[in-house]
């Protein structure tokens, strides 16, 4: 598919578009122009994508990065304006979206995982580990 | 660009032209929704502070009080107090006073229930008759002051609304105007890109100051702060962690820098960008936007929220489809992220809208009278 007919995302200036893929095309060609846009990646420093439309577990996504195509395949359902991981983050690693630090992985997550807070703990604002500190 | 507008005697600019009917303690909101319920171009002001506070919260709430009677939305104040407040009635009133327009107070102890409503509606009835008199002319939009709000956030209000709510401030400031934000709970983890844009050492001290300040009275209370902020509903909107949360919302403050940090209750002096310390719960920071000196607040919801504020008109501003279709009669602006194509191009659109809105055109809340409630945030213990 031609760049041009790519449907265009400049939701923040370092967006990067990401496109559904055809789950029966292994080379993970786009599907079609008509598609919406279905994921946004806000930095190029973010480890998680954010869904802009209900994607299924077993969906293919390709990342158009500009450093080749690489596919995500969604381990999880994720429902709009949630995040799936781009890499594996292993526990106790930094969770970044716009480019900064949102949280800590809670645990190992895998790529294409739900990243949510079954999976990622917050680093502020946390009177129970303070308590805990304090005992 | 320019709108019409109320002229104020300090100066100042009211887009809407209200008598506001003020408790100025919890024990004396209800005479003061019912003075208001009898008289048409009222609106009541309403909370359960003013009394029973440490000194530092009596003193928040004083100032509180004096600056929403200073709002330009409001062209006379009538004060309705129980007697035995802890606040000083007299010093609010004749905080409000300086501003030139008329204000009068009735004591609930002094005559009763009853003959307060009653008086209340006397004098209620002839401020109206005589503001009435105040005809709209025309402004420049460097008179305007826009507050920034989020509440029923989820992923959207970050990535579209808040960006162009931040688009619409900016646009504000260089034409000269001025934009306050707040909700001080909200900035935990997104603070470090505030600081940046501080325009003196100052300033950059003070927004570590508040947001320090906060994040240590929730530590005191050995909570993890996620459940209450973000919300169940965030939660379910897709915002993970408060971190998460606070670098979307601080979008909306746009990208100009930041002149000074106000305490909750002051009053912004100067032009452009300001920060007001306050929580992120949005009727109690909008209060404080009020009080600020905003005329009129942008307002983000992913989620959905219908409030409004008395006499501040509440532009509601969504980017979820699901929440537009279900909340179509609450939201004043949409934006659909599937035709969305940069925060600048929607930011001109929602500030076009705006100006509308400041020169007459009715929000949705405002025609749904979803603007009785406001509240006053307090630090402090009630003791």
């Amino acid at each position: 598919m031609e760049k041009s007919k790519q449907p265009r995302v400049n939701l923040t200036k370092n967006a990067m578009l990401i496109k559904g893929c055809d789950r029966d095309k292994s080379n993970c060609t786009p599907v079609g122009k008509a598609m919406r846009r279905k994921v946004i990646i806000l930095n190029g420093k973010d480890n998680v994508a954010v869904a802009l439309a209900n994607l299924k577990a077993k969906e293919l996504i390709r990342i158009e990065t500009g450093k080749g195509a690489p596919c995500v395949l969604l381990i999880d359902n994720i429902p709009f304006g949630h995040k799936f991981s781009l890499t594996r983050i292993k526990s106790n690693s930094p969770v970044i979206k716009y480019g900064e630090i949102i949280g800590v992985a809670s645990t190992d997550i895998q790529l294409g995982q739900h990243v949510h807070v079954h999976n990622v703990a917050s680093i502020r604002g946390r009177g129970d580990l303070a308590k805990e500190r304090k005992k | 660009m320019s709108f019409y507008g109320y002229p104020r005697s300090d100066g100042s600019v009211g887009i809407r032209n209200y008598v506001g009917i003020i408790a100025t303690v919890g024990c004396s909101s209800d005479v003061a929704q019912d003075i208001s319920n009898q008289i048409e171009g009222t609106v009541p002001f309403l909370h359960y502070q003013g009394c029973a506070h440490l000194q530092p919260d009596t003193k928040l709430v004083e100032r509180t009080l004096s600056n929403l009677g200073q709002n330009p939305n409001l062209a006379a104040v009538l004060l309705v107090s129980l007697g035995c407040e802890s606040v000083d009635v007299d010093s609010i009133l004749n905080n409000i006073a300086i501003s030139g327009k008329p204000v009068a107070k009735l004591v609930i102890q002094e005559i009763g229930t009853i003959s307060t409503i009653a008086e209340g509606s006397r004098i209620a009835r002839q401020m109206v008759s005589d503001v009435s008199r105040i005809k709209r002319e025309t402004f420049d939009d460097s008179n305007l002051i826009f507050g920034c709000e989020c509440g029923g956030s989820d992923a959207t209000s970050g990535l579209v609304s808040n960006p162009v709510i931040g688009a619409a401030c900016d646009r504000l400031i260089e034409n000269n105007g001025s934009v306050v934000f707040s909700e001080t709970t909200e900035f935990i983890g997104a603070e470090h890109l505030l600081t940046k844009r501080a325009e003196s050492p100052e300033v950059k001290q003070r927004i570590l100051h508040i947001v320090d300040r906060y994040e240590k009275l929730i530590l005191s209370w050995g909570a993890d702060m996620r459940g209450g902020n973000p919300s169940r509903g965030n939660i379910e909107g897709g915002l993970t962690t408060i971190e998460e949360k606070s670098l979307g919302a601080i979008s909306k403050g746009g990208s100009k820098p930041i002149k000074q940090v106000y305490e909750y209750g002051e009053r912004i002096k100067g032009k452009g960008l300001f920060i007001v310390d306050g929580p992120g719960l949005d009727y109690k920071s909008m209060t404080a936007l009020a009080a600020a000196g905003a005329q009129v607040i942008l307002f983000s919801t992913g989620r959905g929220s219908p409030i409004g504020f008395p006499f501040v008109p509440v532009v509601k501003i969504t980017a979820n489809p699901v929440a537009y279709e279900h909340m179509r009669e609450n939201m004043d602006v949409y934006i659909n992220i599937d035709e969305f194509e940069n925060a600048e191009t929607e930011g001109q659109l929602l500030y076009d809208e705006v100006v509308e809105i400041a020169s007459g055109k009715l929000t949705k809340a405002e025609v749904l009278g979803i603007t009785n409630f406001g509240g006053i945030y307090t630090f402090g213990p009630i003791l």
